[in-house]
Formats: structure tokens, sequence, C-alpha cells
């Protein structure tokens, strides 16, 4: 039997009043990435921070490949990189320097040291900007030596916290392309994000987590077939949502309504079948749909079957 | 090993910025040798003779002559000549009690003792005051000294002459100024053979003991060094606050490095900044100074070590202490001047009354003056730094105990 990549059990963590994370229980396999999907506020980062070994749990456990992160610290940091939220290098330093320190700092020397900076700054497209200061850098290329920095020891597990925000999309295809080489190259990846198709398209596995608690949690289409056969309809109205919201979640075959700045979303069993109806209820109150937009079930869809909420804030 | 890289960055980052060596070493260097004109004055020996102005107007004259010589070689006398255009503002300084008096010598002065009409000295003093007494004390002393002699003198060739001997009148002339010198000068053989009262001035120190040892370096040098090495805690204290704003220290702690050599990391390149800067001044200090802080190598290589954990476990402190850089620049600069102030740094606190330095001696500033101090002023041996060492080491492990107690609270808030 293969110990886990990385375990986590019954994990809580508390600040103050505050229970940030709620007993949370996952398992990531060797070789996988694994999404952590979820709102701001949800608890990804402190999930996080736990398991990279920056804050103490309230309660619960964590292991890396069977070592526990509380027990036996540097054993378990040891196989880990950790791409942190915010960007944590020396400004000051140039990229090279910054790497280079990183690397001392996972205990790498001398020639084995040199080669694999030069290594990482082909990877992460910056050979050319090497000895420029991180300051002078646009955020893509500072998550890319953040990024970088991680890979130093070629840790067996990756744990990013959402490192495609705020950054161009050209960074952005970067450094998901980047995930997928490292995942090929046989590293574990732990990815949090609250851009449902970056989970999608990385992800082996994903887990929903919301206010604390994971609702949800499984490969990509074992979540989607969690909302059954549902289609989602959005519509755009000439009036305010509240005017139809409570008629068409009377309709018979809606199992959801929620709006969103002026546009309502509708989970529909049969949109065929239910699509006339919601325009009955909409005439019936005088308001117009301006458009419609008819969906096929996605992760955004799972999201709000399961929380009643849009992913996206 | 890795600890030692962790400092070296801190280093790299604390000397990149090149504005830094100015205030590491040219500042430090330059206040110290301003410092050091400043308390020039105090370690020149005071004067307490008696300034007594001298106006002759009986230039050449024989017995004149004698006079000043007496007066002269009185220790306690400060004779001064005083120009003819001069005697107004002598008499103003005796006025103004700058001096003790003026004596004035008439024209003729000598040639007139050898006749029946002597002439007067005049002494213009204050009669009131103690500098009058003393100066007409000192004048009558030298003044009987020369009439004594005379009288001596006359009386002798008034003997020889009775016993017979041929002497004419001009003769007796011509002798007379010969006996009554050499009258004059067993005056003053009888007073330094004979029985002699020997007065001590018990406010009187002797040579060795001269304020600060007869340098004021060795006030403004370790005074400096002392100052100067709390304020590297601006910027040893900043990169750590640094750190924990651009969140490297929260990714140092996602590595396998342990909590502890992250601590040490940081000291280190605290201690390295202290250090250096106190070795470069005590080089300057010896070298072009002559503050003899190689006197007892051990004994200040010592102080220094002590001084500078004291200073970087205070730094370690503040940048845990402080939320962002203003306030460990705040901190660091207050607790520069306080300790520089009430230490001792800027003026002896021998000088400044046994409350004040009872107070001062609950800075690290003190006992870190008093190691240097003990060695290249009152020229102790290495024993006397034991006490000031242990002490700045004691503030040393107080003040790491406590920052490293908050530093891992601090890395987890953040
Ligand atoms: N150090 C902290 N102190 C107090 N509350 C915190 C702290 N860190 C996070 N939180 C709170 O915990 C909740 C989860 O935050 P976080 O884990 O950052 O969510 P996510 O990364 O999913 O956006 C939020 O309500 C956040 O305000
Ligand atoms: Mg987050």
């Amino acid at each position: 039997m293969t110990l886990p990549a990385i375990q986590v059990t019954q994990l809580e963590k508390a600040f103050g009043a505050l229970q940030a994370v709620k007993g949370i229980t996952f398992e990531v396999a060797p070789g996988e990435i694994f999404s952590l999907l979820g709102p701001n506020g949800a608890g990804k980062s402190t999930t996080i921070s736990i398991i990279s070994g920056l804050l103490a749990p309230t309660a619960g456990e964590v292991a890396i490949f069977g070592r526990s992160i509380l027990r036996e610290p540097n054993a378990a940091k040891a196989m880990l990189g950790v791409v942190p939220q915010d960007i944590a290098l020396y400004p000051d330093l140039s990229a090279r320097e910054n790497l280079v320190f990183w690397g001392k700092m996972y205990g790498l020397r001398g020639a084995e040291l040199k080669h694999r900076v030069d290594e990482i700054l082909a990877v992460i497209g910056l050979t050319d900007r090497q000895k420029d200061r991180v300051s002078t850098f646009s955020g893509g290329m500072k998550r890319r030596v953040n990024i970088g920095a991680a890979l130093m020891h070629r840790p067996s597990v990756v744990i990013m916290d959402e490192p495609t925000v705020g950054i161009d999309p050209q960074s952005r295809r970067h450094i998901l392309d980047n995930v997928k080489d490292l995942n090929r190259q046989g590293m574990t990846v732990l990815y949090t994000t609250h851009y449902m198709e970056e989970a999608a398209e990385l992800s082996h596995h994903i887990a929903i987590m919301d206010e604390g608690v994971i609702v949800a949690c499984g490969t990509h289409d074992e979540l989607i077939r969690l909302v059954g056969e549902q289609t989602r309809i959005d519509l755009r109205l000439n009036a305010e949502a509240e005017k139809v919201m409570a008629g068409m979640s009377a309709v018979k075959g809606v199992s959801k309504v929620t709006s969103l700045d002026g546009t309502v979303t509708v989970l529909v069993d049969d949109s065929n079948r239910v699509l006339p109806r919601l325009f009955e209820v909409a005439a019936q109150v005088s308001v117009r749909i301006l458009s419609v937009d008819i969906q096929e079930p996605n992760l955004e869809t799972v999201f709000l079957h399961l929380t009643g909420r849009a992913l996206r804030d | 090993m890795r600890i030692l890289e962790l400092a070296l960055k801190d280093l790299q980052q604390i000397l990149r910025d090149k504005r830094q060596l100015i205030f590491l070493v040219l500042m430090p260097v330059g206040f110290t040798l301003f410092m050091g004109i400043a308390f020039k004055g105090v370690v020149q020996k005071p004067d307490h003779r008696l300034p007594l102005g001298w106006y002759n107007q009986d230039v050449n004259g024989r017995f004149t002559e004698m006079l000043r010589s007496a007066l002269s070689a009185n220790p306690d006398l400060n004779l001064y000549t005083v120009k003819p255009n001069e005697l107004a503002k002598a008499r103003q300084n005796v006025a103004n009690k700058y001096t003790g008096g003026v004596l004035v010598i008439p024209p003729g002065f000598s040639d007139s003792l050898l006749g029946s009409q002597p002439l007067q000295i005049e002494l213009i003093a204050d009669e009131y005051t103690n500098l009058g007494q003393s100066a007409y004390q000192y004048t009558r002393a030298a003044v009987t000294r020369l009439f004594g002699s005379l009288e001596i003198a006359r009386l002798s060739t008034e003997a020889l002459a009775q016993s017979g001997a041929a002497l004419s009148e001009s003769e007796k002339t011509a002798l007379l100024p010969e006996v009554a010198a050499e009258a004059f000068l067993k005056w003053e053989q009888i007073g330094s053979s004979g029985v002699e009262i020997r007065l001590e001035n018990a406010t009187n120190l002797p040579e060795e003991a001269l304020p600060l040892g007869g340098n004021p370096y060795n006030q403004t040098s370790p005074g400096i060094l002392v100052q100067f090495t709390i304020f590297g805690l601006i910027s040893s204290s900043a990169i750590l606050v640094e750190e924990r704003k651009t969140r490297t220290l929260q990714r140092l702690f996602t590595t396998s490095m342990p909590a502890g050599s992250i601590v040490l990391g940081h000291l280190l390149a605290n201690f390295a900044v202290a250090f250096g800067q106190q070795l470069l001044l005590v080089v300057f200090g010896q070298l072009f100074l002559q503050v003899n802080y190689l006197r007892e190598p051990a004994a200040i290589l010592l102080v220094m070590i002590a001084l500078s954990l004291c200073v970087s476990s205070l730094g370690l402190l503040i940048s845990v202490l402080a939320r962002n850089e203003s306030q460990s620049l705040l901190a660091s600069l207050i607790l520069m001047f306080v300790i520089s102030a009430l230490g001792g740094a800027w003026f002896p606190l021998e000088t400044s009354g046994k409350a004040f330095a009872a107070v001062g001696h609950l800075t690290p500033g003190a006992w870190a003056m008093d190691g240097f101090q003990n060695i290249i002023i009152r020229g102790q041996g290495f024993a006397s730094v034991l006490i000031p060492a242990a002490v700045l080491l004691g503030y040393a492990l107080v003040f790491f105990f406590i920052g490293s107690m908050r530093f891992r609270a601090n890395v987890n808030a953040g």
C-alpha cells in the first residue's frame, strides 16, 4: 500500500471566535494534481498554511508521506515546496540571487545549486532577466519567480496557493503549463484556486471548499454528476430579479434559482421543457427577458447546487 | 551552515545600500573627532595659581630684578608682565577679580634703595577680597626678603668697617648690593634646606589622574562607538521587519530549516554588523587617537563581544515588537539617544553625580563604557571588565529570550 502524499485528517483552525477551518479530511495521492476550489474566505490558505507547517492547527493532523507536520516538521517540510499566495521574495535582490538564496535555505550547495538555478530560470522563462531586481518585475514575472523558488530542491510535493491571482493571461498560461509539466515529471501538486476553469483543466481530484468545510470531493466528472442531468440557464431581465424569483422557483423541474448583478440563474432538469414556463412567469409580472444563456453543467453549477451561492465574488 | 547563509544574505542587504557606510563608518569617525575637540578643555590641568600683574618702570634695576625672581619662584603665583599701555586694562582685571593685583614698580626704584629715601612700591589690589589679601601677602613676603637682605648687607658692611677694614664711602656703596644679593640668595637656600612647612592641596590630583587620562578621545572614542553600535540597530532591525512584510520570513518557516536556526541566522547578521563597526572604531581610536585599547586586547575583545550580543539581541527584540519599519526606526533612535545620554557615551558619568550615574547603569551603555574605560583610562586589568561584560551578556540573554519567544508567535500572526 502506498502512503498518500498528503493526508489531512479532521483538521480544524480557529482564529479566536472565527472558525476558519471546520474539521476537514482529504487525501492527495502521489503523482496527482489535487485542487482546493472555493471562494475567497473559504479557508484554503489557512488549510495550506497548516499543511506547510506555518500555522499550528486547533485540532487534527497532517502527514506528508506519512511524516506528521506537527511531530516531525523538518522531515515533512523537506519533502514540500510551498508557493505562498503572496509573493514572498526579496525585492532588492535579483531573480537569480533570490533563487540562489532559497536554494541554499533548502540545503543545496555549489555546482548542484548553480545548475539547478539555471534549470529553474529556464523553466519559469526568466533566463534573460535573471540579473534584474525582482522589484522591477511585472506581477506575472514575480509570480513565476515565486513558484521557481519553491521548486529549487525538487520537492516531491508542491503546494501552490492561488498562484495565478491578478496576472496577465500570458503569465497565467505559462504557470498552468508549468504545473502540468511538473506533474508529468512526477511531482504531486496541491493547488488552490477560486477559478473553476483552472481546477477543471489541471486537476485529477477536486475538493470544493466553502466556509471552512469541504462540501464535495471527487474527480471533475464525479462532481458534475452531483448536479445530475441539470442544465444551467442564465437570464438577463429588464427589471429586478426579485420580481420573478419566487414564481420561477415554483415551476416544475426547477431545482434552484439565484440572482447576481441582475442576472437570474436557474438550474433545471430539462431546459426544453422548462424554458417556456420561465417566459410565462416573466410575462405574468410584466418583466421582459432580454437574453438567455443555456450552459452545460460545470463546477460553477456544482458550487451553486451545493451552496446556493455563486463561486465568484 | 544555513544559519551562516541566512546571515550573509542579511549582510548583503544591509551593505547593498551604500548610504549605510555613511552611518556605519563616516558618521561615527566624524563625531568622535568633533566631540574630542569639545572635550579638549576638560583634560587640561586647571591653573589654580594667583595671577599677579608686574608693571615695571625700573628697567634693569638690580633690586627690582631680585624682587621679580622672588615672586616668579613662588609656585602659587602666576606673575605676568603688564606692558605700559595695558595698565588700565590690568586695573580693570583687578576690579573684575580676574587677577589678584598689579604690582607697580616706580622708575629708579633700585637706586633709591641705596639712598636714604627709598621709593615705594604700589600694589593695586582690592584689600577686601581674598584675591587682594593673597596678593598682598605674597608681595609682602618677597618685599620683606628683599629689604631684609638689604638690611643685612648694610649691617655687614657697617660691621666690616668697624672691625677696622679700610673702606671708603664709595667702596661701601659698591659692596652693598653684592652682599645684599648674597644674602637674598642665602635666604632662599634656608627656605629649601631647613625647617619646611609643606602644604598639601587636598584637591590637587597626582599627574596620572588627569581627567580622562589626559586624552579627550578616551571619552569620545568609546562613547561614539557605543552610540553608533546602537545606531546600527536601525538597519539590522529593519531587515527582519521587512522580511516579515515581504512574507519571506513566513517562507523561511516552510523550509526544513529549524525555527531556532532562523532566529540565530538573523541574530548573527546583527552581531556581525555591530561587531564589525566596533572593530573599525577601535582600530581607528588606537591608531589615530592614541586611545590605548590594545593595552588589554583580550579584555577589550570581551567587552566588544558582549556589547555586540547585547545590541544584536536588542535589534531582534525591536524587530519582533515593531509592527512596521517606521516603528522600528523610531524605537532604534529613541534607544540610541536614551542609552547614549544616560549611559555616559556623551559625557563621563563620574562628572554627572551619583544619582545620574546610578540611573545610567540601568542601561547597557554605562556598562559598556565602564568596560572600555576601566582599560583605557583607569589602567585596570582583565578582571575589571568581567562584571561589565557579565551585565551586558545578561541584558543580551533577556532581550534574546523575549525576542525569540515573540518571534514565532509573530510569524503566525503575520
Ligand atoms: N491570521 C488570521 N487571523 C484571523 N483571521 C484569519 C487569519 N487568516 C485567515 N483568517 C480568516 O479565516 C477565514 C479563511 O481565510 P483564508 O484561509 O485566507 O481563506 P481563502 O484562502 O480561502 O481565501 C477568513 O474569514 C479570514 O478572514
Ligand atoms: Mg487564500
